[in-house]
């Protein structure tokens, strides 16, 4: 390790110290002693010994004007050593501690390394300062030039000039993955920036007999400072390509095996290169104040202008469109706006402003559109405008102005504030509401008639009872109205059901007779029983006999003793009612209960 | 005369108790605006107290809890005032601000656009409300078939009519109110009292599911021991202690 170590930094050794003190091993070293701007240089110090029982710190470096400390690192490693004297083995163990510190350089120049001191308990070493040529560009940068052109030095503020940005490459150099630059990035503080193409052309030229390839790009630029400009250079990257070192003592490196094998299998190291475009100084003239407009907004180039009117009639207070197109070749940005006279005339609201930039066949073409939304303030026939642009023509060197005026008839509309005279006229006017914070709704005020209870009523028996309460009243009625159109369509069921009512008016009608002739008491108690079994029975009473009335009491299936009862309370009515045997009072009572029992008894059976 | 001095004494009583609820309501709204909070709390329960269960007294206290930065009260107190009163803009409006105050975005399950208007139908009217109505509805139709029976010919067919109509909105009242005494008997909800709660996978459970905080309303799906197996609107649920939860009901 310390061998390899040691032939490596015999490479490139500026100042390498070794020594061996009290069985330390101290050894310092730097990769290279010429480097270019943006690359950096390595410091290697090497510490070793026998049994370190501490880990020896960072070596102090003092501080540099010209150099800055961009990574610093420590590696451990150790080794074993046996040997056997006389039969007795004896093993040793040698730690080398290697740090590694790594500087950019701060500027171009020969310059000096800082120095260091180490130490490790007594053991202490210090390394004076370096010198290190640091050179702006490597030698290999004359395969390679980056050259940035404008086509013109001398110009206004927003004038428009074209930028070339050239790379020119070696062709038989080892260069690869040239990078593209950033020209925009590194220009925009100076310039408003439009490439005239995608990506970099490519063509061959020959310059002094050597043969380049040539990338370039066009770019259209408009200086935004003013005064002597110095254009920044630009950085470009690539890759070289370079030939490793020969290895030294190896058993290939003969006449034979030489470069074949070196050509074939060794691809040599690449490293990271910048080159910087040339520096351009642009002289960025103001634009003169002698003869500038009072409207002039800052447009500079060469344009054309129309305007135009989207209605040549409205009412008043009633809004139109003014469309103003400025188009030719300019600095977009520097077209602000055009002056309208007689915009008071108008409710005036800011204008709608497109742009579009369009390249063709290499020429920047600018279209800028302005929209206005004007609403006259009162009738009659007025002038929108003159719409002038004003702008500075770089051509001319001098300020110019473009003008047009359109005319507007304007009707009789409706008026805000209306009147004879002096008729106000606007859009709806007021700014929308805006919310602008939200809260709970306020607390209620109104204390009148607070709910009391407020449990759902179904666990009362009482709201149940009301519930069943309108289908029970709709099945009464609805049994109610069935019974009376029964007893309106059936005449049967209707004699069945009055029978009884009826006979009681009968025995009624009988007891008022008891005392009357006997004919009459036994006519209304015939007739009552006659008629309630006819009644019953549905059976006509004018035919009804009294065999008839037994057999048909019989075969409804009463109680024989009632219908004997009857029989013979019918043959006593006859009796009586027909022939003059008078009756006492006692008897007829007698009858008159012997009828209602026996009606009574005959009504179980008949309903 | 018993009798008389009987009416007069209960409606002086009435009398009494509507004055002192109302004097403790206008005294709590007094408190309100003067911004102190717990008086007026104060005042709201006591008219609670006095068995005037009204939704305007639980919507001022959900107020009152509101502003003291109890959204967890505030809610539960504008959930039984929408139970009272379901179709008062004002609380469903704070409800709905409420809500968007909580910190945690439940978004509910969103029904289909008939089954909204059915809930929307649904829940337009209080239980209480609806028990009226529907008896009201009864009544009214069935006096309607009594006068189909007992009606002149000529006009048995338009008494027929409207018969018939009442008995098809007295059957979707009576659907609904079925559904709402169900729902009211055996649905429970709670809202989330504390600041935070971890949901966990069983009563005392060691794996937390997920963490809800203030404001949050569960539906009470079980209840074992303290603990409470609660689902959120966003389908979500798990087990909570009973502690943190406010149960949405009326505590007469």
């Amino acid at each position: 390790m310390v061998r390899q170590l040691n032939s490596r930094l015999l490479c490139w050794v500026l100042g390498t110290v070794s020594l061996l003190f009290a069985g330390y091993d101290f050894q310092a070293g730097l990769d290279r002693n010429q480097i270019t701007l943006g690359e950096d240089i390595t410091i290697t110090v090497q510490f070793s010994g026998e049994n370190l029982k501490e880990e020896p710190a960072y070596p102090e470096f003092s501080s540099s004007a010209d150099f800055t400390l961009s990574n610093k690192n420590r590696q451990k490693s150790s080794s074993q050593n046996v040997s056997i004297i006389n039969g007795r083995m004896t093993r040793t163990s040698v730690e080398t501690y290697t740090f590694q510190f790594t500087f950019k350089p701060l500027k171009a120049g020969d310059l000096k390394l800082p120095g260091c001191r180490f130490g490790y308990n007594d053991f202490v070493r210090q390394i004076g300062e370096t010198s290190v040529s640091v050179l702006k560009e490597g030698p290999e940068n004359h395969n390679l030039s980056f050259d940035l052109s404008f086509s013109k030095r001398d110009l206004y503020l927003n004038e428009q000039v074209v930028l070339v940005a050239a790379i020119r490459v070696k062709q038989n150099a080892s260069i690869r993955n040239i990078g593209s630059p950033d020209v925009d990035k590194e220009l925009k503080k100076f310039f408003w920036i439009k490439p005239l193409q995608d990506k970099f052309e490519q063509r061959n030229e020959t310059i002094g007999g050597e043969a380049y390839s040539v990338y370039s790009m066009r770019f259209i630029v408009f200086p935004t400072l003013s005064g002597e400009v110095k254009v920044p250079s630009i950085p470009l990257e690539y890759i070289v390509m370079e030939q490793r070192a020969r290895r030294r003592n190896s058993p290939f490196d003969d006449a034979f095996f030489g470069g074949a094998f070196d050509n074939f299998f060794d691809q040599g190291n690449t490293r990271k290169k910048t080159r910087y475009s040339n520096p351009v100084t642009l002289r960025v003239r103001d634009l003169p104040e002698a003869g500038k407009p009072a409207g002039f907004t800052g447009a500079v180039g060469s344009f054309k202008m129309t305007a135009s009117l989207d209605k040549e009639e409205v009412k008043a207070g009633e809004a139109f469109n003014l469309k103003v197109v400025v188009n030719g070749s300019g600095n977009e940005k520097s077209i602000n706006s055009v002056d309208i006279r007689n915009l008071h005339l108008f409710e005036a609201f800011d204008p709608e402003i497109s742009a579009d930039v369009q390249i063709k066949s290499g020429v920047l073409s600018v279209t800028k559109t302005f929209r206005y939304v004007l609403i006259p303030k009162s009738e009659g026939k007025c002038d929108v405008g003159p719409v002038t642009l004003y702008f500075f023509n770089t051509a001319k060197g001098r300020y110019d102005s473009l003008s047009t005026t359109l005319t507007l008839n304007v009707k009789e509309g409706k008026a805000v504030r209306p009147g004879t005279e002096n008729k106000v006229y606007s859009s709806i006017g007021g700014e929308e509401i805006k919310l602008l914070s939200s809260d709970i709704r306020y607390i209620k005020t109104d204390a009148s008639r607070l709910a009391e209870g407020s449990r759902p009523r179904y666990d009362s028996p009482v709201y149940w009872v009301g519930v069943a309460l309108p289908p029970m009243l709709l099945l009464l009625s609805f049994l109610f109205r069935r019974y009376q159109w029964r007893m309106a369509s059936d005449t049967g069921y209707a004699r069945l059901k009055r029978a009884r009512k009826k006979a009681l008016k009968r025995l009624k009608e009988a007891e008022q007779n008891l005392t009357a002739p006997p004919d009459r008491f036994y006519a209304a108690l015939y007739k009552a029983l006659i008629e309630y079994v006819a009644d019953k029975l549905n059976l006509s009473a004018a035919g009804m006999t009294v065999t008839l009335f037994e057999s048909a009491l019989r075969d409804k299936g009463a109680v024989e003793e009632t219908v004997q009862e009857l029989v013979r309370l019918l043959e006593s009515c006859d009796l009586h009612r027909f022939s003059s045997l008078p009756v006492e009072t006692s008897d007829r009572k007698a009858d008159l209960t012997r009828a209602e029992t026996a009606l009574s008894h005959l009504e179980e059976k008949l309903s | 005369m018993m009798r008389l001095l009987f009416l007069l004494l209960f409606s002086t009583a009435l009398l009494f108790g509507e004055d002192l609820a109302a004097d403790f309501f206008n005294q709590g709204n007094r408190f309100y605006e003067k911004g102190r909070y717990d008086s007026a709390l104060v005042c709201y329960d006591k008219v609670l107290s006095l068995g005037r269960h009204d939704s305007r007294v639980y919507y001022n206290k959900g107020n009152a809890h509101f502003r003291k930065k109890e959204l967890g009260l505030a809610i539960l107190n504008y959930e039984i005032a929408r139970k009272l009163n379901p179709s008062d803009p004002d609380i469903l409006d704070n409800l709905r601000f409420s809500y968007a105050a909580r910190k945690d975005k439940i978004i509910p399950v969103r029904p289909v656009f008939v089954y909204r208007v059915v809930l929307f139908l649904h829940d337009f009217v209080s239980l209480r409300a609806q028990e009226t109505f529907f008896l009201s509805l009864l009544f009214l139709t069935c006096g309607l078939f009594i006068l189909f029976l007992f009606a002149r010919p000529e006009r048995r067919s338009r008494s027929l009519f409207f018969a018939v109509l009442f008995s098809g909105l007295l059957a979707l009242c009576a659907v609904s109110l079925f559904v709402k005494i169900q729902r009211d008997r055996h649905e429970k909800r709670a809202v989330l009292l504390s600041p935070r709660a971890d949901v966990r996978n069983e009563p005392d459970g060691g794996q937390i599911l997920f963490s809800v905080h203030e404001g949050a309303v569960f539906k009470v799906e079980r209840r074992i021991g303290t603990w409470v197996l609660g689902s959120l609107e966003n389908g979500l649920s798990g087990w909570v202690p009973e502690d943190k939860l406010g149960m949405i009901e009326i505590s007469e």
